[in-house]
């Protein structure tokens, strides 16, 4: 072997073509499965065609852009009534796409709000639930304005309710149950306080019910089929029912709080209605509540002056029907003694 | 008239209070707890303000709710410990 003798560097070219040779290195399948991962990402990554609605659901504004054709088809059906040509103001902005560009990895979905991820489901049947929450995460943002705390709100003769409690009290179920009774729809879950006017604004989302409140519903004479049924994470199966299902004239206006109630269910229970102090209103308001400290007014504040006007009491709910009518009592009869002063 | 031998006690200035009906609601910003006081609580409260002592606070409770010595002493001590547990008042000896 002859020395090497030359010290400069050899020089390589940086791409250099791959022979035939070079490829028989390989088995054949090996490499024909890589170029078929390859294609596949390419068509995903080119297939990813983004389609955008715009939705004014009561106060708030949505957009949801998505490259998931069935959420988009799901959405826009459940909120056709609502659908906008476009928003003059910031929206709430919801992205949801499908991510296929891991070959190895099962195909994921990604709901985003302003770019960061908030939830990432398994299923196309899950992602409704989870557009829904992400709007409402980001509401606080785009209407600084609003107290949103975690509540049902309805309104029935320009007089509003607000049932407040942790996931489980009944709050959606009693909804749907009080919208049978002549009531109005203002929102399910998220009560919407304007910090200045104090009045509770609309949000009419699709009611979420749970897969143990179907049969309630169905004794009650609320078919089990009247919303599509769509998975929501640990919690099982949910159905969505859009108020406009239930009554013709569902949705309520902003009205002021007359009423602000505590509900917690009990089987078998007879409902009652127990009146507890206005600063203990508050404090348990203040425990459900998003945005006590980002809101544009100081939320306590708004908490106070909410609780002030308003009448609070404590509700054992057993039987749905009963304690639909024992609410519906309440509100009458405070609207006759109203009328009666005037 | 302060009383140098009982401890003084000031409200913390960053607590906010909301009074309603009678009672109050507190909020703590640092722990983001909210507290309720009755009205005899509140009273005590507000006799907080740095410059009385407990003593003092247990005078003025003495003579807003017509009570005993004893029970206003019991009550006033079982108070203002709660509050200095829960950091709402700071003490300024």
């Amino acid at each position: 072997m002859t020395p090497c003798t030359d010290n400069r560097l050899p020089s390589f070219p940086s791409v250099r073509p791959v022979s035939d040779a070079a490829i028989s290195y390989f088995p054949r399948r090996l490499v024909e499965f890589a170029g078929t991962l390859v294609r596949r990402t390419r068509i995903a990554v080119h297939s990813r065609r983004w389609r955008e609605d715009h939705f004014q659901i009561g106060a708030v504004p949505v957009t949801l852009r998505t490259t998931c054709g069935r959420v988009a088809r799901d959405y826009s059906n459940l909120y056709k009534r609502f659908r906008v040509d476009r928003h003059e103001s910031p929206s709430v902005l919801v992205e949801v796409t499908r991510n296929r560009v891991r070959p190895f990895h099962r195909r994921r979905y990604e709901v985003r709000i302003g770019g960061d991820i908030l939830f990432q489901p398994d299923s196309v049947s899950e992602l409704l639930p989870y557009v829904e929450w992400a709007i409402t995460w980001d509401v606080p943002r785009v209407l600084p304005g609003l107290l949103q705390l975690h509540a049902a709100t309805l309104e029935r003769d320009g007089m509003g309710l607000m049932l407040a409690g942790e996931s489980g009290s009944g709050k959606s179920t009693l909804s749907v149950g009080l919208l049978t009774h002549g009531w109005r729809y203002l929102c399910d879950e998220f009560a919407m306080i304007d910090a200045n006017t104090l009045m509770a604004h609309p949000y009419p989302r699709a009611i979420c019910i749970k897969q143990s409140g179907y049969e309630t519903l169905a004794k009650f004479g609320v078919p089990h089929d009247v919303g599509p049924k769509r998975l929501k994470g640990p919690k099982g199966s949910v159905m969505l029912v859009p108020p406009s299902a239930l009554s013709s004239d569902a949705i309520g206006r902003p009205c002021p709080l007359k009423f602000i109630v505590f509900p917690k269910y009990e089987a078998n229970a007879r409902p009652s209605l127990e009146p507890i102090s206005r600063p203990e209103a508050v404090a348990r308001l203040h425990l459900v509540c998003f945005n006590l400290l980002t809101c544009k007014r100081l939320g306590l504040d708004v908490l106070t002056d909410l609780v002030r006007p308003a009448s609070c009491y404590q509700l054992i709910s057993g039987d749905l029907g009963e304690t639909c009518e024992l609410l519906t009592n309440l509100v009458d009869r405070s609207t006759q003694t109203t009328r009666a002063i005037a | 008239m302060q009383t140098t031998e009982y401890p003084v006690f000031s409200r913390r200035a960053d607590v906010q209070v909301r009074e309603l009906d009678g009672e109050a609601f507190v909020y703590d910003p640092r722990t983001a707890d909210t507290h309720r006081l009755n009205d005899t609580a509140l009273f005590i409260w507000k006799q907080c303000d740095g410059e009385q002592s407990v003593r003092d606070v247990i005078d003025a409770v003495t003579e807003h709710y017509d009570v005993g010595i004893a029970e206003a002493c019991d009550h006033v001590a079982r108070v203002i410990r709660e509050f200095e547990q829960k950091g709402l008042i700071i003490s300024e000896a």
